[in-house]
């Protein structure tokens, strides 16, 4: 009988160390590290590096996997993207990249808004949807 | 004086006789005509006149008809040439679109052919405006070309629901400001489309609780795929999800341990789930939103039972389709036993299972 007793008592000074560990259910759905940043209008110096998407939003979603994009000083760029399909297939383009105030212009294509955040990530906004590219450093 | 008075009495007499007449010829000559003839012979003529203008009529008349019989007789006629010719027209446009109808098949396998044809063609010239040679590697297919179209031998082609919109999406591309070609496409509730789980976005768990606190499982190891037309769930639901039994984590080793060990994880190595049924509750195709009852079975730790479960379904930003849902479950039903320390510490016997689902739709249809 005491030993039992003694069990309880220290089941009890166990639980008593183990708080409650019930998920809240606002955080059931696993987040996306994108949420939390602060962004600010990016300057045309910022945009040379290397990039890979981490969120794609908007209707280029449905299609669109991931991408990967170079964007050179010089003003050259190259990209890759993942496009959904049967099977996913990548797809590889070229071309010149032009900034004019806080608008990046692919070859002559439409105009993306572009907003960096204080890691480098940059934002592009345009009409089919966002980007968020996290800046990569190419082995 | 008598004199003088007859004399006036015989002028006055005078006056008003004259006065009498001149009335009298005032009134009737009015109503008074007087004709001069020369005899009979002059009222035949007349006569013959009349009769002539009337015969005339009368023959103008008979003409009028003729001719009137005669254009009836062409406007009958040609309605009934129309008629013909229309029916003429109606019987070969049945036969045409008996003919359509009955290559019908054919010919949307050849779209999905010209299709993918243009696809391919689209990602060929890609690859030759990248003028990246070097990135494809020799000796290997620049890309997967089906050489055996279906228009040369048509294969018997199961159409369920046609969809041309989007046969039309895998061929028209839209320049994005990525610079990519993209097909211009929406998600969208019509049709039956395969949607992949995201397992790393996506979780199942489960809150229990015990004589001393309560805690939740989760596992972030969701795999599986499910089939369904969000527009028409009526039609069926098919597919699987599962967690491997050792995946879910407690927060505490040696709880997971004891869990592992419950769910007979080395025995039975998954939690599954095949959905059977979704019947909604509500549904805007507007919102891209759903509630219904997910129906289906549950197997844990060899055990099957069928359940049904409330969901919330709506596409996020990202343009997937989460599903959200919790059912409460008897751990005792699935022939789990009941963890248990000295008969002092136990977990209840029920605990609240809950989803958290993002997947994708292919981009391809599915039609089986």
């Amino acid at each position: 009988m005491k030993s039992r007793l003694l069990c309880l008592a220290l089941l009890l000074t166990q639980a008593a160390c183990i708080s409650s560990s019930v998920l809240d259910p606002e955080d059931r759905t696993p987040r996306e590290t994108a949420q939390d940043r602060e962004w600010s209008e990016a300057l045309e110096s910022e945009l040379p590096g290397t990039y890979v998407s981490e969120q794609l939003t908007g209707q280029l979603a449905v299609v669109l996997r991931m991408v990967v994009y170079r964007f050179e000083p010089d003003g050259a760029y190259t990209g890759a993207a993942l496009l959904d399909g049967d099977p996913p297939h990548f797809e590889v383009i070229s071309g010149s990249w032009s900034f004019k105030s806080t608008a990046l212009r692919l070859d002559d294509g439409p105009e993306a808004q572009v907003h960096v955040a204080p890691d480098g990530t940059l934002r592009l906004s345009g009409p089919d949807g966002t980007v968020i590219l996290r800046r990569e450093r190419p082995l | 004086m008598i004199k003088q008075g007859l004399q006036l009495l015989g002028a006055l007499s005078l006056l008003a006789w004259t006065a009498v007449g001149v009335a009298a010829w005032v009134q009737v000559g009015d109503g008074v005509h007087v004709r001069f003839s020369q005899g009979p012979v002059e009222a035949d003529e007349s006569d013959q006149l009349l009769a002539d203008r009337v015969a005339m009529l009368s023959t103008d008349l008979d003409e009028l008809v003729a001719a009137l019989d005669a254009n009836l007789r062409r406007i009958a006629a040609a309605i009934d040439g129309e008629h013909e010719g229309v029916a003429a027209q109606s019987a070969r446009t049945q036969e045409r679109l008996s003919a359509l109808e009955a290559a019908l098949p054919s010919a949307l396998q050849a779209r999905e052919t010209a299709g993918a044809l243009s696809a391919t063609l689209a990602r060929l010239e890609a690859l030759a405006n990248a003028d990246s040679a070097q990135m494809i590697p020799t000796g290997e297919p620049l890309v997967n070309v089906d050489t055996t179209p279906a228009t040369l031998e048509p294969a018997p082609v199961v159409i369920t629901e046609p969809e041309p919109e989007v046969v039309a999406t895998q061929v028209v591309r839209k320049r994005s400001f990525l610079a990519f070609d993209l097909p211009s496409r929406d998600f969208r509730f019509e049709g039956k489309q395969q949607f992949e789980i995201l397992g790393d976005l996506s979780r199942v768990g489960f809150d229990a609780k015990s004589t001393l606190h309560d805690f939740t499982g989760i596992s972030n190891r969701v795999q599986g795929s499910f089939t369904v037309d969000l527009a028409h769930p009526e039609n069926g639901i098919s597919g699987v999800v599962t967690i491997p039994a050792d995946s879910l984590d407690t927060g505490l080793a040696g709880r997971d341990e004891a869990l592992r060990v419950h769910l007979d994880s080395i025995e039975f190595a998954e939690v599954r789930f095949e959905p059977t049924s979704l019947a909604l509750t509500r549904s805007d195709a507007s919102r891209l939103e759903l509630d219904g009852l997910l129906g289906g079975k549950l197997t844990i730790r060899g055990v099957s039972r069928e359940i049904v479960v409330p969901i919330q379904a709506h596409v996020d930003e990202s343009r997937r389709l989460t599903l959200e849902g919790e059912w409460q479950l008897l751990l005792s039903d699935y022939g789990v036993p009941i963890p248990n320390q000295l008969g002092v510490v136990s977990v209840d016997d029920e605990v609240r299972v809950w989803l958290r689902l993002r997947s994708r739709a292919r981009t391809r249809n599915v039609s089986h």
